[in-house]
């Protein structure tokens, strides 16, 4: 794993510190923490150095989305920056806005998952990398809204079509589809193929994997 | 897996606007043009239906109000309950002008009677309750008209049928007529007993066994009249009183936001105290426990490492496996509670969406079908929430439902929120349910919470708040 320098904002100190704490432990570096949103956007244009930024949602000054409307700003003044966000509590509504203007390098977890220290490692890996992170809870309820609503594209997939991709938007690669789910590789690749028709999804597109994902998100 | 289904806030335009649609025209009934009484006096079958006898009965009762009214009220004390009686008096003087064929509807701002102290004294200033007073005024007046008039029939009509019976029996009445002495003052009389400066005006035909049918045929002749005079009167009461009780909408709407205001305490008490719970427990127990739960998968990973050297850690993974898996189950579980305290995607992003997040971790599907294009007042939102929040809880919990259906929509600004369940019913606002304070809430808003929950099921909550 490659060592990235990290901006960390989080308004309990204590928490901060089990974060620096994880993450030096995966051999990451903090460059520099943040308890406020206005003291994120400062250290962002005082680290242009920075990797990846890791961000709570609700914290001062307005105690609300304060941390969803800081990575807003921060993608804004600098397209493309990976951010990873974390949340006591994920609504589906936030998810929709938080990828509303492109997807890739953003990341939106529940703290909870921080625990599982591979998951969150893999996570701050795939964000780092462009990749798209989406909470398996928010990912959940969405595919269902989404393949239940009449005119969706997503309609048209089948049942383990769907599981697949749902799969993959919690960030699982196709080895790991294989293991959870005791296939092959050759009909995980079948499935994430015709999945990639179904939603017309052309091969020269770019990064196909994560605008599958964003495809029922973007639908809404 | 998650088997919640949501239809999303952006259905189309065209279903939203047929619902509106079919609301408004529900609330607007009342205003459609009734067949009244008057309408029925016009037509020249009147005598032929049933419109004289509601008349005659309405009369009837109108006569005894002031009876009543003025036996209640005529004492000191009685007075000051004066505007209670007219309220009591207006519920059924509303019912009265039904039978009559008005449309009447209430124009008193919703409350609970939890408080009765509290619930009289906002009775007392409203504009609703002093018109009432009025109406029954004028009931008091006119019932006395009322009874004058029905007296005055009775006893031309038993005399007419009394004079009949008395000339079957052989009574004569000879040489009579209408006397008068050229001024004011005019008698019926004999001859014998006029006096010596009264003329004879009209004579009337004699009277003895063989002409009885005279007096019959008075009789006769004297019921349709009767019966055009009491339409008549009853139709002139039911006017005036739908005149008076009419209900004005500005001023329903100037009384409600008097009553939010002088509720706004309980609004906003009832709003702090969950705020700070919600902040406390985010702020406190949740960080604690992520953190925990932070610093457990730092040891498991230490344990998978020894594991990994060669030591025995299989139990230590075992055991730290089990108690992550426990706290995650422990941060579920608190989340959903602070979720049901206070979401704060409502404040963000709305009714809808906090809506949304309320039919998601449940193993009953909740469909959620959201047809408000606006936002509302945050104290609508909040309310419309709590209420859709304590309904689910209540169905998921004691209703035994295989589906629950959640719908929001506004007709005529008003919000109204329903949830429906196909469960075994049996649900009341009553005692230690959590919808108890919210109807109280609800009723400070202006707005009324109904449940409809026979044994057996289904129940079905519904919410009506003005949305301005």
């Amino acid at each position: 794993m490659n060592p990235m320098k990290i901006i960390l904002a989080e308004d309990s100190a204590l928490l901060r510190e089990g974060l620096v704490m994880v993450l030096s432990h995966l051999g990451h570096e903090v460059i520099a923490q943040a308890s406020t949103a206005d003291e994120l956007l400062a250290a962002v244009e005082e680290n242009p150095r920075v990797e990846v930024i890791i961000t709570d949602v609700r914290m001062p000054p307005h105690h609300s989305n304060d941390g969803l409307e800081a990575a807003a700003t921060i993608r804004q003044k600098h397209p493309g920056m990976p951010i990873l966000v974390l949340s006591q509590y994920i609504a589906a509504a936030y998810a929709r806005e938080f990828f509303s203007a492109g997807a890739s390098g953003l990341g939106y977890l529940l703290k909870d998952r921080v625990g599982n220290v591979e998951e969150f490692s893999r996570a701050v890996t795939m964000v780092a990398g462009g990749g798209t992170v989406i909470d398996p809870d928010v990912v959940t309820h969405l595919m269902t809204t989404a393949a239940s609503t009449p005119g969706s594209r997503l309609e048209c997939l089948s049942r383990r079509e769907l599981e697949i991709l749902e799969l993959m938007a919690g960030g699982l690669s196709n080895k790991e589809i294989e293991q959870k789910l005791f296939v092959s590789s050759a009909t995980v690749a079948k499935h994430i193929g015709n999945i990639f028709d179904k939603l017309g999804l052309a091969a020269d597109e770019g990064n196909r994997r994560v605008r599958a994902v964003l495809a029922f998100l973007q639908e809404h | 897996m998650n088997m919640t289904q949501t239809l999303s806030s952006d259905v189309d335009a065209a279903g939203a606007a047929s619902v509106a649609q079919t609301g408004a025209r529900r609330l607007d009934s009342w205003e459609e043009p009734p067949t009244t009484l008057w309408r029925q006096l016009r037509s020249p079958l009147f005598l032929l239906t049933k419109a004289p006898w509601i008349a005659l009965l309405h009369l009837v009762i109108l006569s005894v109000v002031p009876g009543v009214a003025v036996a209640i009220t005529s004492t000191i004390v009685g007075i000051l309950f004066l505007p209670l009686l007219a309220i009591g008096y207006a519920v059924f003087e509303r019912w009265r002008l039904t039978q009559l064929g008005y449309s009447t509807r209430d124009n008193h701002v919703a409350m609970n009677r939890n408080n009765l102290w509290e619930w009289a004294k906002f009775r007392y200033q409203e504009t609703a309750t002093w018109r009432e007073v009025g109406a029954l005024l004028v009931a008091i007046i006119l019932g006395s008209v009322a009874g004058l008039v029905l007296t005055f029939e009775i006893i031309l009509f038993v005399l007419a049928i009394g004079t009949m019976i008395w000339l079957i029996n052989g009574g004569t009445l000879t040489s009579w007529g209408i006397y008068s002495n050229g001024l004011e003052s005019w008698q019926i009389t004999q001859a014998e007993f006029a006096r010596s400066n009264e003329k004879l005006l009209l004579a009337l035909p004699d009277l003895h066994q063989g002409t009885w049918w005279i007096p019959l045929l008075a009789a006769l002749v004297m019921l349709p009249i009767f019966a055009y005079i009491n339409g008549i009167l009853a139709a002139a009461s039911g006017s005036l009183s739908h005149v008076i009780l009419q209900p004005r909408p500005e001023e329903y709407e100037k009384q409600l936001a008097r009553l939010s205001a002088s509720r706004s305490t309980i609004v906003d008490s009832f709003e702090s105290e969950r705020r700070r719970i919600e902040r406390d427990l985010h702020d406190g127990v949740q960080q604690e426990l992520v953190n925990i739960n932070l610093r457990l998968g730092l040891a498991e990973m230490e344990a998978k490492r020894l594991g990994q050297e060669g030591a025995n850690a299989t139990l230590i993974q075992e055991q730290v496996a089990g108690a992550r898996e426990q706290l995650a189950h422990a941060l579920e579980t608190l989340r959903n509670t602070v979720r049901g305290i206070y979401p704060a995607v409502l404040e963000t992003h709305g009714l809808g969406a906090a809506l949304e997040e309320l039919s998601r971790n449940t193993l009953t599907p909740v469909y959620v079908s959201y047809l408000v294009n606006e936002r509302l007042a945050p104290e609508v939102e909040r309310t419309a929430y709590y209420v859709a929040s304590e309904g689910v809880a209540n169905a998921l919990k004691h209703s035994g439902a295989h589906e629950i259906k959640l719908e929001a929509y506004t007709a005529r600004s008003m919000l109204v929120l329903t949830v429906e369940d196909n469960g075994t019913g049996g649900a009341s606002l009553a005692g230690g349910s959590g919808l108890a304070g919210l109807t109280e809430r609800v009723a400070a808003l202006g707005g009324q919470l109904t449940v409809f929950s026979p044994a057996g099921g289904p129940t079905r909550l519904r919410m009506e708040l003005p949305s301005l």
